[in-house]
């Protein structure tokens, strides 16, 4: 290290450090999760000295777009020191040190964040070191890994990081500011608790290999303890929901949204619509988590529909559905298919679009009624609008049917009482 | 943490529910590992921080936050982001912007032509009908019930509370329609559509609020019912259904049961499929 230098005492004769530790001892650990209104997960911690805050977004889109993975989420760490945050003002804004600690703490993360769930996405992790005393990136790794948890984000356990260094030829747990300034190594690790795996691994100086054995047997014990500091935080952050006092029941609507179907599509035979779509979606692989056991079914279900015949591109050459649709909708149960076909079959019809108001006792005006012009009714006179889709580049493709469109407006009326509340604004603009 | 018994439905079998953290090991007891949970060495963990619970053989952590999950079937109110000539981008705070194709809507669109029936900033009640193997989610606007919303107004609340505004089958969202007046759908994404008379709204919102806030204190229920006894509007004795909208069939009212389906809604909508016939 910079400014190893045997004359300075850290461990007294004793066997005691400067300030009063052992030499297997921590500095006091307090963690708060939730502190931050904004972030979708946050975390406060002090170690000792230290106070960083950390604050967690996502999964969430990816800017700049060319750094997005289609096959999973990134994670994006930034670690950064307050200007104030040591005693002669750091300059303030990412440096070479900082950069680098983003990055391995970045690559730490992804180790243990089940990336692969949120394809296309960041994940990104802020951690402000707003007061410093040695020892930040673990400090900030170990309250990221909290907010992390808040966030809600899943992963395959925490992560907790501690260092252990050299100080007057003993290796020691946890080194404080001046143990790091004047010592002889550092030795920074990140840890799963769980199952010990280390997801970062730095060193400052040189320790022999049995000093290392030492450091890690060090940071493994105080892991366990960490740990704990780690779930007792998110603990008392949820403890209300953790009770589930009152209406725990209501949970299992979410638990049986979220149940694979692998045994027949069980869960999906319940819901009208979802039950009947595309045959059932035999193992309902789409959703989330179970694509892997679902087997795929549902997407080749799916895939089937579409290159039966042609699927969406059919209807819009006006052909009669092809098999790919008629599929979709039969199963849908919501007679969609039907509606679209006896409209296309009266499709020829010249009612204006915005001709009479619907008979349907729906156009009562919830929505539309009277609010003409409101509606998605081609009044024709708009042309504000078309200026606007001119500016947007559509103008030139932009179709004006008169007669055709017309029939499907009053079709709509009538033969989608689904939707009547669509057809009654577009009524609303006669 | 203690476990907490509950009665799940239909089976009678009680589930237990546990709070779970990520890395926290989960017996499965002969249950399948499932969402919020991941198998490491033939034995089970937690992936979140949430509620474990077993239910149809299925041991799922429910998540107590996160970003907004979509499930195929979810019924969603998204905000439109976006206009193509054939789709819009639709937010409806998953992950990433959604699409809704112009196949998908219960109008013929013309090429070009979507900012006509849809436009920028408007809000969406729309159905997720698929999530690809890649998570990307497709909308739909053709089923019952679903369209444009227009009036009222949209609040969002942490979609991990929706169940709690909904309450057993629903039953807290009616007491607060009835009491306040209002059309309120909670959809599935933590947004809640409120139209009623401005003084109505105000006091349906405060009631959402109310539960957000209070989601798992104990005797929610109690100050729930303070609250709209203070502040709402004594619902006329059996007047409700029959007041004005409509005659429709009250068994088939509830399509969305415990997302809170709008029962006035789908109500009318059945009238006029009724009459259409």
């Amino acid at each position: 290290m910079g400014g190893a230098n045997p004359d300075v005492v850290l461990v007294k004769d004793d066997g005691m450090r400067l300030d009063g530790r052992k030499l297997d001892e921590l500095r006091p650990i307090k963690i708060k999760a939730g502190v931050l209104e904004r972030a979708d997960g946050s975390a406060y911690i002090e170690w000792g000295n230290n106070k960083v805050y950390v604050g967690v977004y996502g999964p969430r889109e990816v800017h700049p777009r060319h750094d997005q993975s289609p096959s999973k989420a990134i994670v994006r760490c930034r670690y950064s020191m307050a200007p104030f945050s040591v005693d002669d003002r750091k300059r303030p804004g990412p440096d070479r040190r900082s950069q680098e600690i983003s990055k391995v703490i970045s690559e730490a993360f992804s180790a243990v964040v089940f990336t692969d769930q949120f394809p296309r996405t960041a994940i990104d992790v802020f951690m402000e070191v707003v007061q410093a005393d040695a020892g930040t990136r673990c400090a900030a790794m170990t309250a990221a890994a909290v907010a992390l948890a808040d966030a809600g984000i899943p992963m395959r356990d925490l992560v907790v990081a501690v260092a252990s260094g050299k100080i007057n030829g003993k290796v020691a747990l946890d080194l404080n500011k001046a143990e790091d300034n004047f010592g002889e190594a550092d030795c920074p690790m990140g840890i799963v608790p769980s199952t010990g795996e280390v997801v970062l691994l730095q060193m400052d100086g040189h320790l022999t290999r049995d000093e290392w054995e030492q450091a890690l047997a060090y940071n493994q014990a105080a892991v366990k303890v960490i740990h704990e500091i780690q779930k007792e935080a998110l603990r008392e952050r949820w403890a209300k929901a953790a009770e589930a006092e009152g209406e725990p029941e209501l949970y299992l609507e979410a638990a049986r949204e979220g149940a694979p179907s692998g045994e027949g599509g069980g869960s999906f035979g319940g819901g009208g619509f979802r039950g009947g779509r595309g045959g059932g979606g035999g193992g309902g692989g789409f959703r989330g988590g179970d694509r892997g056991r679902g087997g795929g079914g549902g997407f080749r279900d799916r895939d089937r529909g579409r290159g039966g015949g042609g699927g969406f591109r059919d209807r819009d050459r006006g052909g009669g559905g092809g098999g790919g649709f008629r599929d979709r909708d039969r199963g849908g149960g919501g007679g969609g298919f039907r509606d679209r076909e006896r409209r296309r079959d009266s499709g020829g019809g010249d009612a204006p679009r915005d001709g009479p108001p619907d008979s349907g006792p729906s156009d009562s005006g919830d929505t539309g009624g009277g609010g003409g012009g409101e509606g998605p009714s081609p009044s024709g006179d708009r042309m504000d609008e078309f200026a606007d889709r001119d500016r947007m580049g559509l103008g030139r493709r932009r179709r004006r049917t008169g007669g055709g469109g017309g029939g499907y407006g009053r079709d709509r009326g009538e033969g989608r009482p689904a939707n009547d509340e669509a057809g009654g604004s577009e009524g609303g603009g006669a | 943490m203690e476990s907490v018994e509950v009665a799940s439905e239909g089976a009678g079998a009680p589930v237990k529910v546990r709070f779970v953290l990520p890395g926290d090991a989960i017996e499965l007891n002969g249950l399948k590992a499932g969402p919020g949970t991941y198998e490491e060495g033939g034995k089970a963990f937690a992936s979140l921080v949430g509620l474990a619970l077993a239910h149809k053989g299925v041991l799922t952590v429910v998540p107590l936050s996160g970003v907004y999950n979509a499930r195929q079937g979810d019924v969603v109110i998204g905000h439109v982001l976006d206009l193509g000539p054939s789709n819009w981008t639709v937010d409806i705070r998953a992950s990433q912007p959604t699409s809704l194709h112009v196949n998908d809507v219960p109008w013929k669109v013309d090429f070009g032509d979507t900012a006509r029936y849809v436009d920028v900033g408007e809000a969406v009640l729309c159905k997720v009908f698929k999530v690809d193997e890649v998570k990307r989610v497709f909308l739909t606007l053709s089923g019952p019930g679903l369209r444009k919303l227009e009036g009222g107004q949209v609040v969002e609340v942490p979609h991990t509370k929706v169940a709690h505004i909904a309450g057993k089958r629903g039953e807290r969202l009616e007491k607060i329609k009835k009491w306040t007046n209002c059309r309120i759908y909670a959809a599935a994404n933590g947004r809640v559509w409120v139209d009623g008379d401005l003084k109505d709204m105000e006091v349906a919102v405060g009631a959402i609020r109310l539960i957000e806030r209070e989601a798992n204190a104990p005797g929610l229920s109690d100050s729930l019912d303070a609250y709209l006894k203070e502040h709402g509007r004594e619902p006329a004795p059996e007047a409700q259904a029959s007041a004005g909208f409509g005659t429709a069939d009250e068994a088939k009212a509830q399509v969305g049961a415990a997302q809170g389906e709008d029962g006035e809604e789908t109500k009318r909508r059945e009238s006029a499929a009724k009459e259409e016939e």
